[in-house]
């Protein structure tokens, strides 16, 4: 039976990414459908270390030869020569997001590609230090064939470019005339007055003159007065942008930003804040992460006058306290919150303010590393209950088998959740089966029937270490045996496989994880980022029940996982058929039959990390490396491992020049 | 309580209230554009439901006759499909061409909340599965070319989805 097209398409969409990829490879019709504008204008092409040029091995081929119009591409850390001008010329006026990264090129390649892709809408060059570095790209261009293709561009980064001048920018933004968005993050901006007046003297008129040495705020300054009917979106993260400088550009007339990016940004001071918050209320989105010296008081001003904020990150603004925090409620619109590593901010705070009451606007939250305790996790889980990512790493004492079984029980909506190093969770906690509620002194739930009294008597020769040692397994032990007689009347709490949508999860570090809970408690259709790495206490049987039960994997880690074997990585070649990524650092126990296995079965991996898995041969490392999609692989240095019990020294792999490109030794 | 009749493409005659035949918005519009009143007992032909499913899709709609209205989409979200209750769920447990059927019909006649579970039920009937045992699933036939194919699996290996 067939399903006409845009009922296919209707029915795509409540499909997760990857398995509208799986979909597409069924049939023509399929194909299609998840290839209907809908998806497609989100589909980037991306070629990251690839080797680019006109013969038929190229990836580029592929979408000359495709018969959908892809519109969005990214390049990354590749050589971009004039042997891809075909490509250009077939598939350019399509193009409507272009982006740079790292890349080899040329300003006449450069030149050559604009004067192709004549519909762009975004363009971003970054970090392609050599097209600035003679100043001269764009010269006497600027007028004629390439004003007509920057004519639509909405959105321009430069960011990373240490190389930009003042010049230089001048020629794109002329170019550019409707540009909204504007991203130098990184760039090498001069805020110090002193430089204007040495480039600038009184009376000159600068965009004449335009500085061919300097980039300076100025003259980015100068370009947004000129334009600021049109600017919506300002990035200047990373750059040493300062309470003043934030203030004159808050104060342009006519100005009304949506968005401002000013992550680490050390310079930003509480003045520049206060003009921000007092002219640029329409704002959004706003980024002020690890920028130290912003404090309470910068907060106050934020949530009383930019009550349109929809995004707010203060990631590691260490000098905010409760006082700042509490005044988080006012802010009615926040989707997205990151109030990570303040350390200072208390459950007082937290409950004073965002947890005042019931808020059903909020999506994201990242609370990690705060010093909080598992109260505050309770009262957070329950007052959130639209949450679809939270980030609880590193809250040590907070996240306990008691609380998580909180998020469990109300957060099901949730898509990311990570809750990395918090070592205190169990299996109990995760899967349920534990006496959950209860407050004890001991710091896991205590699960055992096993009576201390009896053995009170018995000369004990143990450490103390020995006891937890021998009483976190009798604990597994227990949730096991409670997990196998699973009926309804011995369920006595809520198991992680509760959030049926979960796509990424991060319990790495969490070592008190085992078997146990990857058999019981992990059952995701959707889940595609895993984290287990330094599970010290996970074994193949329980990545046997894992790859079983969420077979859409695709980013896996599993560093420092000793105890598995190669049958584990067996498991998983086998189980998961999206695999890209798999991490294998320091999983000493694999030897080349794992290697081997990931040869044949993974037809998709991109990313390989084997170092100081001392049992694997380099030379099988290196013909992973020839893997067609496979762009990365990391592996130890050839050393003197003791094999066999006699020092023996590999001899040094010989390696493949076009194969060098993707390992990387360590 | 007024009646409608609505006739399947097999001429089997149904009544049903006027009221729960007015979820599907194909009929509705179908009666306040005839301008109908409730006083004639006019029979709605509709020549793309057979019996069999017409009957399936008024219990369901039947059932569902007090539920508020769906929200509006959003565009910019993924739709979610661990939200199935247990009676639709129950529900659909028919086979695939009865199940694809349903979709076809809930298309037509327009009724978002059967289209919106059928939907659902069909997407994580997909969700973790290779291409090959998605088309044993659905009886899909490869009508791919091998060279059709390796250039499909390819175009997906170098592309993601923001």
């Amino acid at each position: 039976m067939d399903l006409p097209f845009e009922v296919l398409v209707y029915l795509f969409k409540f499909l997760p990414k990857s398995d509208r990829k799986s979909a597409s490879e069924t049939c023509r019709s399929w194909y299609l459908a998840a290839n209907d504008y809908c998806f497609l204008k989100n589909k980037v092409v991306i070629f990251y270390k690839s080797i680019l040029n006109d013969e038929p091995t190229s990836p580029t081929n592929i979408f000359e030869n495709s018969s959908v119009t892809f519109y969005n591409y990214l390049f990354n850390e590749v050589e971009i020569s004039n042997k891809l001008n075909a490509l250009w010329d077939k598939l350019g006026e399509n193009i409507r997001c272009l982006t740079l990264k790292n890349c080899d090129i040329n300003e006449k390649v450069f030149v050559y590609i604009l004067q192709r892709c004549r519909n762009l809408q975004s363009l971003n060059i970054e970090s392609c230090k050599e097209l600035f570095m003679s100043g001269r790209l764009l010269e006497g261009k600027t007028e004629g064939l390439l004003v007509e293709s920057l004519d639509s561009l909405r959105s321009l980064s430069l960011s990373g470019n240490q190389y930009l001048t003042d010049a230089l920018f001048n020629r794109f933004s002329t170019a550019a005339p409707a540009l909204e968005e504007l991203n130098l993050s990184g760039c090498s901006l001069q805020f110090h007055l002193g430089l204007v007046k040495k480039f600038y003297p009184p009376g000159s008129n600068i965009f004449q003159n335009p500085s061919e040495s300097v980039l300076t705020f100025y003259f980015i300054l100068q370009f947004v007065i000129a334009r600021a009917e049109n600017i919506k979106k300002l990035l200047f993260s990373n750059t040493l942008i300062d309470g003043a400088a934030l203030k004159s550009l808050s104060e342009v007339t006519n100005l009304r930003l949506e968005g401002l990016e000013v992550h680490s940004c050390d310079q930003l001071t509480n003045t520049g804040i206060l003009a921000l918050t007092t002219n640029q209320t329409m704002l959004k989105e706003l980024d002020i992460g690890l920028c130290t010296r912003v404090t309470d008081q910068s907060l106050v001003y934020i949530c009383n006058n930019l009550v349109n904020l929809e995004y707010l990150n203060i990631q590691r603004c260490r000098a905010v306290t409760d006082l700042g925090i509490v005044e988080l409620k006012k802010l009615k619109k926040l989707k997205s919150l990151n109030i990570s590593q303040c350390e200072l901010i208390t459950k007082d705070g937290l409950e004073r303010g965002i947890c005042a009451e019931e808020n059903y606007v909020l999506e994201e939250l990242d609370i990690h590393s705060l010093n909080i305790d598992q109260t505050a996790v309770i009262i957070i889980s329950e007052k959130f209950p639209n949450l679809r990512s939270l980030d609880i790493s590193y809250c040590f004492n907070a996240v306990t088998d008691t609380s998580v079984q909180v998020i469990f029980k109300n957060q099901v909506n949730l898509e990311i959740l990570k809750m990395s190093h918090c070592d205190k969770v169990s299996d109990a906690g995760l899967t349920g089966m534990g006496k959950v509620g209860e407050e004890t002194d001991d710091d896991g739930p205590i699960m055992s029937n096993y009576d201390e009294s009896a053995y009170r008597h018995k000369i004990h020769l143990g450490s103390r270490a020995e006891e937890e040692i021998v009483r976190d397994a009798r604990r597994k032990h227990d949730v096991m045996l409670m997990c196998e007689k699973l009926t309804t009347d011995t369920y006595t709490g809520f198991s992680l496989a509760r959030i049926k949508g979960l796509r990424e999860l991060d319990i790495s570090g969490c070592n008190r994880i085992t078997d146990v809970s990857l058999t019981y408690a992990f059952n995701f259709k959707e889940l595609t980022n895993l984290n287990l790495s330094r599970c010290q206490q996970i074994t193949h049987k329980g990545i046997g029940h894992l790859v079983l039960n969420c077979p859409s994997i695709e980013f896996f880690n599993l560093i420092d996982c000793y105890n598995l074997k190669d049958e584990a990585v067996e498991e998983i070649v086998r189980g998961l058929r999206r695999l890209q990524q798999l991490e294998l650092r320091g999983c000493n126990q694999l030897t080349d039959k794992s290697l081997e296995a990931i040869l044949t079965f993974c037809k998709k991996l991109k990313f390989l990390d084997v170092q100081g898995c001392r049992n694997v041969s380099p030379e099988l490392t290196t013909s992973i490396g020839s893997l067609p999609t496979l762009h990365t692989v990391l592996m130890s240095k050839p050393g003197p491992y003791i094999s066999d019990g006699q020092k023996n020294r590999s001899p040094a792999p010989t390696f493949l020049p076009a194969l060098m490109k993707k390992l990387r030794l360590h | 309580m007024p009646n409608i009749k609505l006739q399947s493409s097999d001429n089997e005659v149904f009544a049903v209230d006027i009221e729960i035949a007015k979820c599907s918005v194909t009929i509705k519009t179908m009666l306040e554009d005839l301008g109908v009143d409730d006083e004639e007992e006019e029979v709605v032909p509709l020549p793309n439901v057979n019996s069999a499913i017409l009957k399936k899709v008024i219990q369901w709609a039947t059932y569902h006759k007090d539920d508020p209205p769906l929200p509006e989409d959003d565009e910019n979200k993924e739709k979610r499909t661990d939200d199935i209750s247990s009676w639709d769920a129950d529900f659909l447990k028919v086979d695939q061409g009865t199940l694809f059927e349903l979709i076809l019909a809930a298309n037509y006649l327009d009724i978002k909340g059967l289209l919106d579970v059928t939907c659902k039920t069909v997407a994580n009937m997909i969700k973790g599965k290779t291409p090959d045992e998605i088309r044993k699933t659905f009886n899909i036939k490869n009508d791919f070319t091998a060279a059709e194919e390796d250039q499909v699996r390819k175009e997906n290996e170098w592309c993601e989805e923001k």
